[in-house]
């Protein structure tokens, strides 16, 4: 632990978004000069290897709970029609995108902070400046890419799963017709809300990548027991960065329907 | 492996050998669960470790809770609104938020948050333990680390859950109101006075007991991972990481388990 003055930790919430805004400007520049392709390609592969599975998984479940908990809560509004519909409109337009950003937050997030803090622990990126080289663009650069190329990729797998896992409730614990459900799900959803869930992908995607990374690279700290806080502060950050950011997007995007 | 198989059946062992281990790590996790909590309670100073855990945990979660939850309840107002505008039943939005907030946002994002930030720290501060030693060293003295390291957290994740969870309640049902009245228009009073009427006894109930269950599991899972972690400084990286993967889906998967067991659901709703 680091002492550190109560002044410092009241200015704490105004300093670590600039730290980390200009951490990313960094990021984006260093991204520009052109990060090495074949890091960038393995990156993108290894972050869909590892997190898909916990995004099929996370999200399959959150849809079939849902569809419980709907099929509960309307049990006076004739559940049958209604539950899909619910839970298509809300999981496809909110759920699924933010619990894809979790995931990917939980799961690449964590191995890229701890990756490039236990890279600064044993002074390779010290030695990578010592040689000059670049390490922003050989190491932070393809690990920011890799995550904006991947978030879209989790945010239709969450879509898929979450959708197949209210859909299998619907059908076989809830005894919901299987066409009905199918339609009653995809009634309220259009073609665009699976851009913007595109969209969302690639947002949530880069945030969770420069948090991460500004996690690993910024500390101060480089002792063994920093590996394991530098990850644990990558998850957290970058889920509470991503849920402010998903509802700024809604906000943004959705927010004039309500208007009208 | 030694023995070159063909490919259906490479796969087919692959696939058996991952299903033994979640087994025998789901195993594992109960076990540490029921051993840790029993020889945690019979520790001397074990009520009060398990307090202070609970404090520490709380404290650490609370501002991450709130700014989940806030956002997510905030947004669940927005689209709720853009439906209801339509059918023209804007005062049915406050006793919905509060339901769905106290239902199910509220207790499934606040104990993966408690996940997130509490059940990392437990593992990577247990996997730190355990690579310089320290683990060791209290068995050769004689100790138990199952119950003076692990059943205190776990003990104090079961007591932080609920009271983040009042928080997460708190904060969800402010953030739909900030949403609807603020951002959105809809009238003051009219917020106000229709939300009791989503408020259920049985229904908070339900919900800090769900939480109670996931901070002990989660706390059991994340000890677990940190007991099992490598000793190495990149161990403890990696048992930082799998606590919380393997605790996230803990807490979604049980959570649908629950529901269905709680509402006894069968075919024809």
């Amino acid at each position: 632990m680091t002492s550190s003055s109560f002044v410092e930790r009241a200015l704490w919430p105004l300093r670590w978004p600039l730290g980390v805004s200009a951490f990313a400007v960094r990021a984006l520049r260093a991204s520009l000069r052109g990060p090495p392709a074949k890091d960038t390609l393995l990156l993108t592969v290894r972050l869909l290897v590892r997190s898909l599975p916990v995004v099929v998984v996370v999200t399959f479940f959150s849809g079939a709970m849902l569809t419980v908990q709907a099929a509960v809560s309307l049990a006076g509004f004739g559940a049958q029609s209604v539950t899909g519909l619910i839970v298509g409109f809300g999981g496809v337009r909110e759920v699924f995108p933010l619990l894809a950003g979790g995931s990917l937050a939980a799961r690449t997030g964590a191995e890229l902070a701890s990756q490039l803090q236990a890279m600064r622990v044993t002074r390779q990126v010290e030695a990578l400046d010592m040689m000059g080289l670049d390490a922003m663009q050989l190491l932070v650069a393809p690990r920011v890419i890799a995550c904006i190329l991947g978030g879209p990729v989790c945010v239709v797998a969450a879509l898929v799963a979450g959708l197949f896992g209210a859909y299998a409730i619907g059908v076989w614990q809830l005894g919901i017709d299987r066409g009905a459900m199918w339609n009653s799900l995809l009634q309220a959803v259009s073609h665009l809300d699976v851009y913007i869930g595109l969209i969302k992908g690639v947002v949530l995607g880069g945030l969770v990548g420069v948090v991460a990374c500004a996690e690993g690279f910024m500390s101060t700290e480089l002792t063994a027991q920093s590996v394991g806080q530098a990850a644990n502060r990558a998850v957290i950050r970058s889920m509470v960065v991503v849920c402010i950011a998903a509802l700024l997007l809604s906000l943004l995007i959705y927010g004039h329907l309500v208007s009208t | 492996m030694s023995v070159q198989a063909q490919p259906p059946i490479a796969l087919l062992r692959a696939l058996g050998v991952s299903a033994v281990d979640v087994a025998r790590g789901f195993g594992r996790v109960v076990v540490l669960l029921v051993q840790a909590t029993v020889l945690g309670l019979k520790e001397p100073g074990g009520l009060q470790a398990a307090v202070r855990q609970a404090i520490i945990i709380t404290s650490r979660c609370a501002l991450p809770v709130a700014l989940v939850v806030g956002p997510v309840g905030a947004m669940m107002a927005l689209q709720s609104l853009t439906l209801m505008r339509t059918f023209g039943v804007e005062r049915q939005l406050a006793p919905l938020a509060a339901a769905v907030v106290i239902r199910e946002l509220a207790p499934g994002f606040a104990s993966v948050v408690v996940a997130m930030q509490g059940g990392a720290a437990i593992a990577a501060e247990l996997a730190t333990m355990r690579l310089a030693e320290e683990l060791d060293a209290l068995e050769v003295m004689g100790l138990e680390p199952r119950g003076l390291i692990a059943g205190p957290r776990i003990l104090g994740a079961a007591v932080a859950g609920p009271l983040l969870n009042t928080l997460a309640i708190v904060s969800g049902i402010t953030g739909s109101y900030l949403m609807a009245v603020v951002v959105l228009g809809v009238p003051h009073t009219v917020f106000v006075e229709s939300l009791p009427e989503g408020i259920n006894p049985s229904d908070l109930i339900t919900s800090q007991l769900k939480t109670m269950v996931f901070g002990a599991g989660l706390g059991a899972i994340c000890a677990s991972a940190g007991f099992s972690s490598e000793r190495s400084t990149a161990g403890v990286g990696a048992a930082a990481n799998k606590a919380v993967v393997t605790s996230v889906v803990f807490v979604l998967v049980s959570n649908y388990l629950l529901n269905t067991a709680l509402f006894g659901l069968r075919g024809g709703g």
